[in-house]
């Protein structure tokens, strides 16, 4: 009955010590957490500000009218080349 | 004394329930109530926006994306200078001074400077160090096209709650499937305001939206969209539309109007434009029309093409007015592939009338005038065909050449794009698969609405079409080297019931290769003021265009 009593005891005394090491290890957490959240929303913010800069390089009239103020012009000619020439004529 | 050990009894019994029903009101139906103010106490109630689904064109490239902007917002307490704080942020913001000297004179902590700006602007600001100047993030729609596709695509305003939501095209008609759903997070914080972690995942996740994959290909309606404002422009006309189909699917490869807006900016524009014409607006679509009326004859067996015309060598007297031909040149005995290679009215109305009314209203149905194609767009018209014994002699003979009654554009396009699809009428539609932010992908498959003409019709049909293209009025604008069928449209315009001689709306319908078509397009001026005819406003626009996809398709002349 003593041994039961002390075992108790000890028991109660280890998952004491165990809860205030825990505690005191979760209650700085909240800080990291609070850090890794602000780190995660300014990734997003950054990701899609860059997502942004890519769709407009991108767009079909931003690289037309960069392709027209560099001089390029557009190529009304088309080219067909059949497939039924002659590799040889006589 | 048993009587009043009962009585007390039941008394208890009674307590007991009593006690059990307000325990069951408290812990089982005001349950969740009570969680929320308990959790409300010691933690804060966030919403988590949901990003709203992109849409995407068919080479995957988002015409409709989200970015972050920014609310500029000043404390009036702080602001010491109004009219410096204004001359500070005018040549970033293009402010109103007037309306922000009257806003900074409020006796409040919080009021609104301008909404929307990108984070270059805000950075710029930030660098001034303006006192009493802050920023609140927020996101919004963004169109990297621009006003590519304007009119289809549609925008995002606001409903009357302030919640973001679509409106026309197909921000409109996929609203639900694009806005996905908010999420609520509660955050619980410690006595420094950092959030602790045992009571994270005590959060709803947000549901983004899902995205839509459309059919519409970016580069032909980048083409599309630049040759019509060119084509408007040069034939000094009104407005434009351009609707290109994929005959055999029934998808949507470009939708083009003009005069158009640009979404992200759509209160800058009359609302005039937002609906987009090509699906809400009904016109007489004129002589592009016979090719229906003419196909539904050559099924139906009443006509063959070398059936020659009895009535066609002068007007047609009908109920008193006299039908005649467009220039006043009449052919006699012609047949029916002259009567649409010359657009001939009165060879239509011999036609329309071999047919019958009852014939046409069943042609009608089976091609789907009067009726809305089902195209998967917000603010679909459908056209009205009057009932049977509304229809007179001469409502009859002019139906024939495609006046006297109405057509949405899109209605037009679908029901000749049968023609080209071996006689089959498909559902026409723009979104081809519906991505789910999980990953999962749902396809919309293509359907057959109808099949107004047999296969041997549309064969026939096609040759007569490519004879109007090559002997016809357009002629002169056709494309060397490549069969395509097509027909032309001038159409009056029904003004105070008469039509005005000098104001028409121009068109051509088609499709190419004639023999294996990619596509059917139908081009439609609004009242050109060079030139009245189809032939010489629209058709030119027509092959110009099909010209360029044809290259872009890498299709080779055949002949």
């Amino acid at each position: 009955m003593k041994k039961l009593v002390s075992i108790s005891v000890t028991m109660v005394l280890i998952l004491t010590l165990v809860q205030v090491i825990v505690s005191n290890t979760l209650s700085t957490t909240g800080v990291k957490l609070g850090d890794m959240q602000d780190q995660i929303s300014a990734l997003h913010r950054e990701n899609m500000i860059l997502e942004e800069k890519v769709l407009k390089a991108s767009s079909l009239s931003h690289i037309s009218s960069q392709a027209k103020d560099m001089g390029f012009l557009f190529d009304k000619s088309t080219v067909v080349i059949s497939d039924h020439i002659p590799l040889a004529k006589r | 004394m048993t009587g009043r050990l009962n009585v007390a009894l039941i008394g208890l019994l009674v307590l007991f329930f009593l006690i059990l029903s307000r325990l069951f009101y408290w812990q089982v139906v005001k349950a969740a109530e009570l969680s929320y103010m308990g959790k409300s106490q010691y933690g804060t109630y966030l919403k988590i926006p949901s990003a709203r689904g992109e849409i995407l064109t068919s080479d995957g490239f988002p015409i409709a994306a989200n970015k972050i902007a920014y609310l500029v917002f000043a404390n009036p307490k702080e602001v010491t200078n109004k009219e410096e704080f204004i001359n500070k942020l005018n040549p970033l913001l293009s402010l109103d001074p007037a309306s922000v000297s009257a806003q900074l004179s409020l006796d409040r902590f919080w009021v609104p400077i301008q909404d929307g700006i990108d984070n270059d602007t805000k950075e710029k600001i930030e660098s001034l160090k303006i006192p009493g100047v802050g920023f609140e993030e927020e996101s919004q729609r963004f169109y990297p096209e621009a006003s590519l596709a304007a009119q289809l695509v549609g925008f995002v305003g606001k409903d009357q709650l302030g919640e973001d939501r679509g409106y026309f095209g197909l921000e409109g008609e996929y609203n639900l499937q694009l806005r996905g759903k908010d999420g609520i997070a509660v955050s619980i914080h410690d006595a420094f305001g950092k959030p602790i972690l045992s009571h994270a995942e005590d959060t709803t996740k947000a549901i983004d939206g899902r995205t839509l994959l459309t059919s519409i290909d970016r580069s032909i309606q980048f083409m599309v969209d630049k040759k019509l404002k060119d084509g408007v422009e040069k034939y000094g006309a009104a407005s434009g539309m351009v609707g290109i189909i994929d005959p055999k699917t029934g998808n949507i490869i470009a939708m083009s109007s003009y005069p158009n807006f640009d979404p992200s900016q759509f209160q800058k524009y009359s609302a005039d434009l937002y609906k987009n014409p090509f699906i809400s607006n009904l016109y007489e679509p004129g002589s592009t029309f016979k090719s229906l009326i003419m196909a539904a004859a050559l099924d139906a067996g009443v006509v063959k093409p070398d059936t020659k015309c009895p009535i066609c060598e002068g007007p047609v007297s009908i109920g008193g007015y006299d039908i005649r031909t467009w220039d006043n040149n009449y052919f006699k005995d012609t047949n029916m592939v002259d009567v649409i290679q010359h657009s001939d009215n009165t060879g239509m109305v011999y036609v329309a009338e071999k047919l019958g009314l009852d014939r046409v209203l069943s042609y009608f149905n089976s091609f789907g005038i009067g009726k809305a194609t089902g195209i998967d767009l917000q603010g679909e018209v459908s056209s009205y065909v009057k009932p049977r014994e509304n229809w007179y002699p001469i409502d009859l003979a002019t139906a024939g050449f495609g006046q006297g009654i109405s057509v949405t554009p899109i209605e037009l396009l679908d029901a000749f794009a049968a023609i080209a699809n071996g006689g089959k009428r498909m559902e026409p539609h723009i979104v081809t698969q519906i991505q789910t932010p999980e990953g999962d992908t749902v396809a919309v498959m293509p359907k057959v609405l109808d099949s107004p003409i047999s296969e041997k019709t549309s064969k026939v049909m096609t040759e007569i079409l490519v004879n109007a293209v090559e002997k016809g009025e357009a002629k002169w604008t056709k494309l060397p080297g490549y069969r395509v069928a097509g027909k032309t449209g001038t159409a009056q315009i029904p003004i105070a019931g008469h039509y005005d001689p000098n104001k028409t709306i121009a068109s051509f319908i088609g499709f190419a290769p004639a023999d294996n078509p990619k596509f059917a397009m139908v081009v439609i001026i609004d009242r050109p003021t060079t030139s009245i005819y189809g032939a010489e406003t629209a058709a030119p626009i027509f092959f110009d265009i099909a010209k360029d996809i044809l290259s872009y398709y890498k299709i080779p002349p055949s002949q």
